[in-house]
């Protein structure tokens, strides 16, 4: 086929897609179009993509199976290009107006670790590039009107590739260790840190993102510390969500929660010592309050009456454990009672609960008094991290927790009182989403630590 | 706090030197078991609740991880505590705390945790299997922390003076055989001393003791035995186990061509292990006899004395592998 012509029907395409106007199918027009010409006009559409800014981040196999080669009437498989472009994450909307005529495919995605460069690639060199093997869905489309391809027809239409999801940066391999999220738990980490003053001292554990945000963390540090970025807070040298930053008076805890307990029992401690009346929070979880560092923590600050409010985020399960095999109590907040001080047992899903529960705990705190103790219920609604599919939780009760979503809660709250209506809520959550895709860029692009350096650091001067 | 004779004991030395930095710098508080009201199960803090109030000499309840936890707390927040394990042996509780909270904070953060662990440690009083151990080789390894073991009343108060000036987390070994057993005309210097800085307590050629603790008067004992046969024993007090000089170990290694290590915690693994292997890395081509550890048997220190005298090092085990050494 002549160079102009497939620059010609390129351009169709193209167009096609741009003006969300399918054309006829190229083989009605040009019955000799041979798949190879197909490829051709595929790579001049790509290319253009390419030097329009977009990455090339995979290729697609389309046709494997028999069943569907037969269908088609072809005998060989069909190959597209997936540029980043095309990659929306898990959860995400995706606007009618940007497809043509888009149908949805279960597909399989293979994660690969290394680049497959030809020729010669064995079927042992594909096994060893592979690091892991992921559901998908695709969303197709095409260009050609009412689907009615033949094989050079998609070829020539990138394989009639549209959008793709393979279930997040987690899913993707792109972060390392594991994600712990805090669904559910964003009432308990806002209720309580917006009781403090920005000079109080806070030791978090890792479902308290809220409280790290509000506290001035910022989202590209948080995601650069999930990439191992230099420029997450600890500099790649600690990830996940161990970090801390104590210009912001938040300490970075060890994953031995509760051990960020006693920690804050020093800087309460400390603010006593200096005739401050500062106060220290700290959280842990209701697996945590079966560790000794949470016993001796809580009675050495009772003991020695420090400006402590301990908050345990009660979610009913520590990793696979139900509340039941962790604790003979009736509940957490009564555990108060033997250190001798005040326990209070709130509502995790209300922030406002949360906050007036802080709010009390934080007086006391300050005005010499002593420790408080805090449960706020709620429920883990993902696995203990992303790689736990949690499938020891009954669906039911997840299934009943999932009516109660805080953020919607407090939203509904501030709709009652007129301060905030539905539009308002809707622009704020797009602004968010917007702020953590515009983290995740920045992070992407940032440089990972040097490890020239790796030595430096182990001791103070 | 000087005896008749104008001597200060070791345990008099630790008192002085944590009473001058009290009293030069306001951060500094102790916090542990009995250190107020009763002054400290070994009387270190005898007096200092009356001298310097409830709020810089802290009583804690029986609960050393939460303890280290708090002055991890206190030293984040500009403070520089000063924790008295009441037996090294207890420090086992607060394992969690010090390796996880304290020795990592500054290389995952960039922050200080200037904290000073006391640690009364070591055997020959009889005490048994949970009152008298060695715990250098647990934390030597930890990177983060620093370790000081002072042989002598100067280089107790010197040393500890240094510890709490130093800007990282300090375990502090101190003999309690030495407390009442080693005695320094005064005063004492209460000038703080770096760490990181061994001595050649005794000058010698034919073979290097390398040592620390109550393994220094130990070694002199032998030193100057073996005298009496012609063998010159140089001893090195090495001082701080982390930092370690190795500087002037290896340089007394090289001019006597052998060495022996010496210390009272078990064989295996202990720190002598990591002395030697430096030397043989350093030293090779200069040693003429392989290096030598005499060390505690790999068993727990039984309290009865003819067990125990039979576990530990005694002076004579050390004269044998000198003499050994030297002769070979």
């Amino acid at each position: 086929m002549p160079n102009q012509l497939v620059a010609d029907l390129a351009d169709q395409l193209w167009e096609a897609g741009r003006a969300r106007a399918p054309i006829e199918p190229l083989t009605d027009r040009h019955p000799e179009l041979e798949v190879d010409d197909g490829y051709a006009i595929q790579t001049r559409n790509i290319e253009r993509r390419v030097a329009a800014g977009a990455h090339i981040r995979g290729r697609k196999i389309g046709l494997t199976s028999r069943a569907m080669q037969e269908l088609l009437g072809v005998t060989e498989p069909d190959y597209g290009v997936l540029l980043d472009d095309m990659f929306v994450e898990d959860g995400d909307e995706i606007p009618l107006e940007t497809m043509v005529q888009p149908r949805v495919e279960a597909e399989m995605a293979f994660i690969l670790d290394q680049d497959l460069t030809g020729p010669g690639v064995t079927t042992a060199n594909a096994l060893a590039a592979i690091a892991g093997v992921l559901p998908a869905i695709e969303i197709v489309d095409s260009r050609v009107a009412g689907w009615r391809i033949k094989l050079a027809d998609t070829v020539a239409d990138n394989a009639s590739s549209g959008k793709v999801v393979v279930g997040g940066m987690y899913r993707q391999g792109e972060m390392l260790g594991s994600v712990y999220t805090g669904h559910w738990h964003e009432a308990i980490a806002i209720g309580t840190v917006a009781a403090l003053r920005p000079s109080d001292f806070l030791a978090p554990l890792h479902r308290d993102l809220g409280a790290h945000l509000w506290r001035g963390t910022e989202p590209r540090q948080v995601i650069a510390s999930f990439l191992g970025k230099a420029t997450g807070p600890t500099g790649g040298r600690d990830g996940t969500l161990h970090y801390g930053r104590l210009d912001l008076n938040i300490y970075n805890p060890p994953s031995h929660i509760p051990d960020n307990y006693p920690v804050a029992t020093g800087a309460a401690f400390a603010f006593r010592y200096r005739g401050q009346d500062g106060v220290a929070l700290a959280y842990c979880g209701d697996g945590s309050t079966s560790r000794g560092d949470f016993h001796e923590a809580l009675n050495n600050a009772a003991v020695m009456q420090l400006p402590c409010i301990f908050v345990v985020e009660n979610n009913q399960y520590s990793y696979s454990t139900p509340l039941k095999l962790t604790t003979a109590s009736a509940d957490l907040a009564s555990k108060a009672a033997a250190y001798g001080m005040p326990g209070e047992r709130v509502d995790g899903i209300d922030v406002l609960a949360v906050h007036h529960a802080t709010m009390r705990a934080v007086t006391r705190a300050r005005a010499g008094d002593g420790p408080s103790l805090i449960e706020a219920v709620t429920m883990r609604m993902h696995g203990h991290a992303e790689h736990d599919p949690a499938d020891y939780v009954p669906r039911d009760m997840l299934a009943e927790w999932a009516k109660r979503d805080p953020v919607e809660k407090f939203a509904a709250t501030l709709a009652g009182l007129g301060v905030l209506g539905e539009e308002g809520a809707k622009t704020i959550k797009e602004e968010v989403h917007q702020v953590a895709l515009n983290a995740r860029e920045q992070a992407l692009a940032d440089p990972l630590p040097d490890p020239s350096i790796v030595e430096e650091g182990v001791y103070a001067d | 706090m000087q005896t008749k004779d104008g001597q200060v004991t070791y345990l008099d030395a630790v008192t002085q030197a944590l009473r001058a930095e009290m009293t030069a710098d306001p951060d500094v508080f102790l916090l542990g078991e009995d250190v107020g009201q009763f002054g400290g199960a070994f009387k270190v803090t005898k007096g200092f609740l009356d001298e310097f109030g409830p709020m810089r000499v802290v009583d804690t309840p029986i609960a050393e991880s939460g303890f280290t936890g708090l002055a991890a707390g206190a030293a984040l927040m500009g403070l520089r505590p000063v924790v008295e394990f009441q037996f090294a042996d207890f420090i086992s509780c607060a394992f969690d705390q010090i390796i996880n909270v304290v020795a990592r904070h500054h290389y995952r953060t960039g922050n200080a945790m200037p904290i000073v662990f006391r640690c009364p440690f070591g055997a020959r009083l009889r005490a048994g299997p949970t009152h008298s151990q060695s715990i250098e080789s647990y934390f030597a390894h930890v990177p983060g922390l620093k370790l000081v073991a002072p042989a002598t009343p100067q280089d107790a108060a010197g040393l500890l003076a240094g510890s709490i000036r130093d800007n990282n987390p300090v375990l502090y070994l101190e003999s309690k055989y030495l407390y009442r057993r080693v005695k320094a005309p005064g005063p004492l210097s209460m000038d703080p001393m770096p760490l990181g800085v061994a001595k050649v307590v005794r000058p010698g050629t034919r073979v290097s003791l390398i040592t620390y603790s109550a393994g220094v008067h130990q070694g002199l004992e032998a030193a100057a035995e073996l005298d009496n046969e012609g063998i010159s024993v140089e001893v090195v007090d090495v001082r701080t186990l982390v930092p370690l000089d190795l500087e002037t170990i290896v340089s007394s290694v090289r001019k006597t061509s052998r060495a022996v290590v010496l210390h009272e915690d078990t064989r295996r693994l202990g720190y002598g292990a990591e002395i030697a292997a430096e030397i043989q890395e350093e030293c090779f081509w200069s040693l003429d006899h392989p290096v030598v550890r005499v060390a505690a048997k790999d068993t727990p220190i039984p309290t009865s004395p003819p067990l125990e005298d039979a576990v530990l090092p005694q002076t004579a085990d050390v004269i044998q592998a000198l003499r050994k050494v030297a002769m070979t």
